[in-house]
This record gives C-alpha cells, sequence and structure tokens, in this order.
C-alpha cells in the first residue's frame, strides 16, 4: 500500500503545478458568430473613415435550408449556425462579356465549433461553367489557423479568438488572350463570445466593431 | 503546495490503517447548459478507495477521468481528470438487495478541449459532486451500486454542470 500511495502522491506532485483555471466553460457555451435573432446589429467603424452595419434581418429559406439573412448596406448574406458549423450561402458569378455568369451556388463552410488554440481548417471549391462556348473557372483555396483565447488588439474583448485566414482565388476565363488571374489575400479576425466578429484586419483594412446591440428571441 | 499537503496527508491518513472499499464506477455524463452544445455525452471512469470509519460512514480519495465526443461528427473532443476526496453515507450497509445511501465528493477537475488539431489551454477548477445510491450485494465480498449524480466544475464565468449515472463493483480489503 505504501508504494501505491506513494505512485498516488508523485501523480498528484506532477499534475498539481501550473493548475491554472480560465473560463473554458464558458467559452464552449459561447456562440462566436452569432446570426441570429432578428434585429441583431453590428455597427463597425472602418479606419480611414467610414462604418458599415449589419443587421439580422429576418429568416429565410435558401437551398431548401432555413437560414438567417443578415443586410449590410444593399447587400444581402445568408447564414447558418448549426449542427457545430456556420455556413454562408455564396452565390459565385463572373462577369463576361458584359453577361453575369453564375459559377456556382454552394453552402460553404466558414468555421466549425469549438474552436480551439491550433486548430487548422481548409476550404475549397473548384467550379467551372460555360459561357458562350468559353469555359469560365473559378478555384478558391482558404486556410484557416484559430488562436487563442486572447484579448482583442484593442483591449475591448476577453476570451476572443483569432481567426487567421490565408484565402487564394484563382479565375480563368480559357480562351485566347486570357490567362489564369491568381488572388491572394490573408487577414485576422477576432471573434468574441456572443458577440462575433468585433476586429478584421487585413493589409489595406481595419475594421472594429463600435457597437453591439442583441435582436430580441 | 497548500493544495497538494493537503491531498498527502489525506492520502496517507486514508492508507495508514482500517478497512478500505475500493470501488470502480463506469459513468454516462450528460452535460447541462451550454458548454455541451457541441459535444456529445461523455463516458467515464473511476477508481476510488474509501476508508470505512464505521460500516454507515466512509470517507476517501479517488480518481475519475471522462470523456466526450463530438455531437456533431465532427473532430472535438474534451476531457476531465478529476482526483478529488469522497464521503459517503449508507444507510443499510448489510443489506443484500436495497441499501440506499448518499455520496459526495470534492476536488479538482482538469478540464481540456481538442478540436481540429487544436488544443485549447487546460483548466484547473474546484468541482462537487452531489447523488444518491442503490447498493446491493453480488455475493460475498463483491458489491454494486447504481447511482444518480449531479456535479459542477466551478470554472470562472460558467459552471460546467452535468448529470452522472453510475455503475460500480466494490469490494472490501481488511489493510
Amino acid at each position: 500500500m505504501k508504494k501505491t500511495a506513494a505512485i498516488f502522491t508523485a501523480i498528484l506532485l506532477i499534475m498539481l503545478p501550473g493548475c491554472e483555471s480560465n473560463p473554458l466553460y464558458f467559452r464552449l457555451s459561447s456562440n462566436y458568430f452569432p446570426v441570429s435573432p432578428a434585429g441583431a446589429t453590428w455597427e463597425y467603424s472602418i479606419d480611414g473613415g467610414g462604418s458599415k452595419i449589419v443587421t439580422v434581418v429576418d429568416q429565410s429559406v435558401i437551398g431548401e435550408r432555413p437560414c438567417w439573412r443578415l443586410q449590410s448596406g444593399a447587400d444581402y448574406a445568408y447564414w447558418i449556425n448549426e449542427d457545430g458549423r456556420l455556413e454562408k450561402y455564396e452565390n459565385h458569378t463572373v462577369l463576361f462579356n458584359g453577361f453575369e455568369v453564375p459559377i456556382y451556388q454552394a453552402w460553404i463552410t466558414m468555421f466549425q465549433w469549438p474552436l480551439a488554440d491550433g486548430m487548422t481548417l481548409r476550404d475549397s471549391v473548384s467550379a467551372q461553367a460555360v459561357s458562350q462556348g468559353v469555359t469560365l473557372s473559378h478555384t478558391w483555396i482558404r486556410n484557416q489557423t484559430v488562436t487563442g483565447p486572447e484579448v482583442s488588439p484593442n483591449g475591448v474583448w476577453s476570451d476572443c479568438y483569432r481567426i487567421h485566414q490565408e484565402e487564394m482565388v484563382i479565375n480563368w476565363i480559357q480562351t485566347a488572350g486570357f490567362t489564369p488571374e491568381t488572388t491572394l489575400c490573408a487577414r485576422n479576425i477576432w471573434l468574441a463570445p456572443d458577440v462575433g466578429m468585433v476586429i478584421m484586419q487585413s493589409a489595406d483594412s481595419l475594421i472594429t466593431l463600435s457597437s453591439f446591440t442583441g435582436g430580441e428571441e | 503546495m497548500y493544495k497538494a499537503t493537503i491531498l498527502i496527508f489525506t492520502v496517507v491518513a486514508t492508507l495508514t490503517a482500517g478497512t478500505v472499499n475500493f470501488v470502480f464506477e463506469g459513468v454516462g455524463i450528460t452535460p447541462i447548459g451550454g458548454w455541451g452544445e457541441n459535444l456529445s455525452s461523455g463516458l467515464a471512469g473511476g477508481l476510488y478507495g474509501d476508508w470505512l470509519f464505521s460500516q454507515k460512514f466512509r470517507a476517501g480519495l479517488g480518481i475519475e477521468g471522462a470523456v466526450f465526443g463530438d455531437a456533431n461528427q465532427g473532430s472535438a473532443s474534451f476531457t476531465q481528470l478529476k482526483p478529488m476526496g469522497t464521503a459517503s453515507l449508507y444507510l443499510r450497509p448489510y443489506g443484500t438487495v436495497f441499501n440506499p445511501g448518499v455520496v459526495v465528493g470534492f476536488g479538482y477537475c482538469r478540464s481540456q478541449l481538442f478540436s481540429g488539431g487544436g488544443i485549447d489551454p487546460a483548466s484547473w477548477d474546484l468541482f462537487w459532486r452531489a447523488g444518491i445510491r442503490w447498493n446491493f450485494s453480488l455475493g460475498s465480498p463483491w458489491r454494486a451500486g447504481l447511482g444518480l449524480d449531479l456535479e459542477s466544475v466551478m470554472a470562472p464565468e460558467k459552471a460546467g454542470d452535468a448529470f452522472r449515472l453510475t455503475f460500480g463493483v466494490s469490494r472490501e480489503v481488511q489493510l
């Protein structure tokens, strides 16, 4: 028995240093990208001037799936946050010879829950359409890395996760005179619990949440 | 070191003499509240050594490990490791079919989240547990017990509450 006691004690001594508490259960129970209820409003200030207001308008049905419709300016976006993932409806079109050619319409996974430090996500789309006898191809690849929890860079929001996104888009009009057009983009997004996106920072822009109003359930 | 000292003294006091009831429990855990929204119900296993102060009252130490999977066929998992002190009171300790009892536990819970190849910082929090047991004989010297517990991990800002359904087998050993 003495041997057992010694082993047990040794295990405890090894485990106890660094016994730090953090709000893990709070983070687990928080919604890091709320897209409901109707009336919820995020107001962002844009570095260099201007503002952007995003409002949850109502529920809608897109692609036979019930979703939430969010408005920003004259644009609408459709979101679903359920079954452990956040999805956004993408309706991608390409302007070709004066026509807007639809390339694909699909629900794209933006994040998977729960977030954790070091989590990596990779999403991609490869689609093509033929218009006026010409093939238009589109490839989109996005790699995301999650770090945190941390305080947002402006010091306002705690228990945030930072999402580092690297996106590559290749558009190719497969006819004479056109070559594949590749665009690379990197950005950091800070998500705060039960608020959502509080800061989005890229090489040429900085958007900061200035006010948030939760809607009524 | 303060916490470690208390635990060491408790271990030594428990193991120096007397009769110890060793219990192995298998547990199903159901999270209460939003913390388990993206996690499935958990499975746990625990090993406890309870010193019999009397046939009715016993107290000791135990350790339990629990694991929760992803509720949405994703890659998340969540683990808990709980070293604890326990105490229990049984009303009919020699009852072969029906020996009702109450148990309480208090200790530390180490919680850690794994998701998508990432690992969140582990959190060590105090936790408590209280429950009822229906203890019965499996034929000397073995006994078994069915139980229902409520437990709460007292983490900052939000507690991790859960229901536990337990089945345990036990055996008394003279030291």
